[in-house]
């Protein structure tokens, strides 16, 4: 976990988020401290439907300009929409023809990938006296469908892993990447998150009793040791830890990257808008780095589940890039919890903490500035 | 890096719930699949699946409510407390995980009630959380959703956290159910056999879905060693590659197999001519059988004549996510009584697929190195390597 001596670094974002697609839309939209929140109808798969809602919907995405025309009708929208940003993020760190296929990763983090497929599948199969189903939709049901999509249309024939734990899901996916590329068992790993807003993702939301506004999205990064020698580093992942709780996940990704806790500049959190949910975390948070800036990106995005953490990573990268720890929008303060940050922080950040947590788990990455003072 | 060892099995199964049951069954070739009047109906090509049946999560599970958990649950707790016990874990007081790998996780659940009051359908993340729970684990939990490679890919993740020296105890693991959407989507490939399962065999007409979890413990070897735990064997390396090729189909050449394997023995420091025992992923498909042959032979080279190999799917159907950590439980129970259990369903071997599976009777033999296969669905492959208990002879 971050012990060997191997640096790892990002060199591309891919992002398909409710503020914007694009690394740079992205950074932008939280910036200006815009929300990302409408109201708008859920259209699931096979005739499916769910009323409007508020949410952190994706607008205007479409795999085919995405993806191109061809092998995209059965694709979930999941897939689509993760197949979308790993290529977005391969081009931005100019991966082909630069690392061999055999040794470049998919590793996904997701919480609800091929529910609603599953759900439609079920629906449509029962209804018919002999269960017929189309054969081209079964793979979309599976929680691995959007990291194997990608896969195979990188080509990408390296490691592929899929995890889900909640909302440290994509985090872990990247502390994942972030091993295996310090060990040379890949030179190169797309790593990031995924949830597609639905009806049975909003039947989840409401079982589950959240309280958080939901959304959805996408987000990969490409994690390597060997960055182009042209440059084109987004950032340095100069510590990472995957834990049972925030405190533990903390005082591990402090040591994973040798800082201590006031050399952090800012920190980008999993902090989402349900109490109960968010209680441990926000308490780890107050008690390991108090005064350090905090972001909670879901203000801007709602609760995006799998895609949650990646987003968290994509504005840590952007505060490293830009000098400034965005306001957070619409998400007070938890009691015994950080303070939100409200205006933005302009100050110059060298070491971001982006932390994500659940029950049972969390996961850590610090992210560092890197091409200036060290 | 530490050193990983395997200090206790627990398994749930079409052929038996516990460890003597199942290998029992095992090595008398016992298929556990048959016909399930739900699927039999015009048009649906096979009625046949292997159900865990006289079960009762109540036998087993002493700390969670039974009644509030889906059936995958159930499977994956009760064979987490069967293993945790088989390890002589006392719960809590070790630095100790759980890493379960799935295909569905808690979705079947959607069909009983479609939604409405199924417990906890949405949550896949509950197959590692659960376990953890119920045996006061300090965790992390994770839940490795990675198709029908899943069970592999949890055995390695936490081969790498203890490995790395971040926990000393890790249940790695595979639970998965049987399911009417399962069977529907593999009716729609047409991938389903009639009547049983066939791996490698001439005339194998498909897979047969099957249910069932599988629990290893996994253990540095110095904290087995410190508390005189008994040890079947050691995890000595993984590989995980992919084909990146097809959702469904399985690379023509094998390619993320042959890699698999082949990074799975370089990470162990086998070389292809020390493996004894093949657990193949042999799901009794056209496809999946012949690739896998021809990918076995390309990685042993002319030692593959001289390997056993057997396929479990022949006696339980593909259990989905628990297939490869039940057949990495019968890769420490083929080391530990120097067995090696038979194919069951053979009819003749099929040229295309020239391997030496064993049929018939259990074949004894030295098996100190088992090399445990698994493909999955877009390409997700994973391989684990076990060996002898260390210091046998």
């Amino acid at each position: 976990m971050g012990d060997s001596p191997a640096r790892v670094f990002v060199t591309g974002a891919g992002i398909v988020a409710p503020l914007g697609t694009g690394g740079d839309a992205f950074g932008v939209a939280l910036r200006e401290a815009r929300l990302g929140l409408t109201v708008r109808a859920v259209a699931g798969v096979g005739g499916r439907a769910a009323p409007e809602c508020l949410a952190g919907h994706v607008v205007g995405f479409s795999p085919a300009e995405a993806l191109g025309r061809s092998g995209i009708r059965n694709l979930s929208r999941e897939s689509a929409m993760f197949a979308a940003a790993g290529r977005a993020a391969a081009n931005d760190a100019s991966l082909d023809g630069r690392v061999e296929p055999e040794q470049v990763g998919v590793f996904a983090g997701t919480m609800f990938a091929g529910l609603e497929e599953y759900a439609a599948l079920y629906d449509a199969g029962i209804e018919d006296p002999s269960w017929r189903v189309g054969p081209g939709r079964g793979p979309q049901t599976g929680f691995n469908a959007p990291a194997s999509e990608l896969s195979i249309r990188l080509p990408a024939r390296g490691p592929n892993l899929t995890v889900t734990t909640g909302r440290a899901s994509a985090l872990d996916a990247v502390a994942q990447a972030a091993t295996y590329v310090a060990q040379a068992r890949a030179d190169a790993i797309l790593a990031g998150g995924v949830d597609a807003l639905s009806p049975a993702v909003l039947d989840a939301v409401r079982c589950s009793g959240d309280a958080s506004v939901p959304g959805e999205g996408a987000a990969a990064f490409v994690v390597e040791r060997r960055p182009p020698p042209e440059g084109g580093i987004l950032c340095e992942i100069a510590g990472w830890a995957a834990a049972a709780t925030p405190q533990e996940a903390i005082a591990d990704v402090l040591g994973s990257a040798a800082l201590r806790p006031e050399e952090v500049d800012a920190v980008f959190c999993s902090i989402a808008g349900d109490a109960a949910a968010d209680a441990e975390e926000a308490a780890a948070l107050a008690r390991s780095l108090p005064g350090t800036p905090v972001h909670a990106v879901k203000g801007a995005t709602g609760e995006c589940f799998g895609a949650g953490g990646a987003f968290q990573v994509a504005a840590a990268i952007a505060s490293l890039r830009h000098d400034v720890v965005p306001a957070t929008v619409r998400l007070e303060a938890l009691a015994g919890g950080p303070e939100l940050t409200k205006e933005p922080v302009r100050t110059r950040v060298q070491h971001t903490l982006v932390i994500a947590s659940s029950e049972g788990s969390a996961a850590a990455v610090v992210l560092a500035k890197t091409g200036g003072a060290a | 890096m530490q050193r990983v060892v395997v200090t206790g099995l627990g398994v749930v199964t079409s052929i038996g719930t516990g460890l003597e049951e199942f290998w029992a069954a095992t090595l008398a070739g016992r298929v556990g699949t048959g016909p399930v009047e739900d699927f039999s109906r015009d048009g649906v090509m096979s009625d046949r699946a292997g159900l865990v049946r006289d079960f009762d999560a109540r036998d087993h599970i002493r700390v969670l409510d039974c009644d509030g958990l889906s059936r995958s649950v159930q499977f994956a707790v009760a064979a987490a407390r069967m293993a945790s016990d088989d390890a002589g874990l006392n719960g809590g007081r070790e630095a100790a995980g759980t890493c379960f790998g799935t295909v569905v996780g808690n979705r079947p659940a959607y069909e009983q009630s479609r939604g409405g009051a199924a417990p906890n359908w949405y949550d896949g993340s509950l197959l590692a959380r659960a376990p953890a729970r119920e045996l006061g684990l300090r965790g992390p939990a994770v839940t490795l959703p990675t198709a029908c490679a899943a069970g592999n890919s949890a055995i390695s993740h936490s081969f790498d956290l203890i490995a790395s020296g971040r926990r000393d105890v890790m249940l790695a693991a595979g639970a998965d159910e049987v399911s009417r959407a399962m069977h529907m989507m593999f009716n729609s490939f047409r991938a389903l056999a009639p009547d049983v399962v066939r791996p490698f065999s001439l005339n194998r007409k498909g897979l047969i879905l099957g249910e069932g979890a599988g629990v290893l413990v996994l253990e540095s070897l110095e904290h087995a060693r410190a508390r005189g735990a008994r040890v079947y064997g050691e995890v000595l390396g993984h590989g995980n590659y992919s084909d990146g090729y097809h959702m469904t189909a399985p690379h023509p050449r094998g390619a993320g197999a042959v890699k698999s394997m082949e990074a799975a023995l370089r990470m162990a420091g086998v070389d292809a001519h020390s493996v004894d025992f093949v657990s193949a992923h042999g799901t009794g498909t056209p496809s999946n059988d012949v690739v896998e042959a021809a990918a076995i032979r390309q990685v042993l080279g002319d030692h593959t004549d001289g390997v056993a190999v057997s396929s479990t799917k022949s006696v339980l159907g593909h259990p989905q996510g628990a297939a490869s950590a039940i057949e990495a439980v019968t890769c420490l129970l083929a080391i530990r009584d120097q067995v090696v259990p038979p194919t069951a369903n053979f009819e003749a071997p099929d040229p295309e697929c020239a391997i030496p599976v064993v049929v018939g009777a259990p074949q004894e033999r030295k098996v100190r190195i088992a090399l445990n296969n698994a493909f999955g669905f877009g390409g997700n492959i994973s391989c684990v390597v076990f060996g002898a208990p260390p210091g046998d002879g």
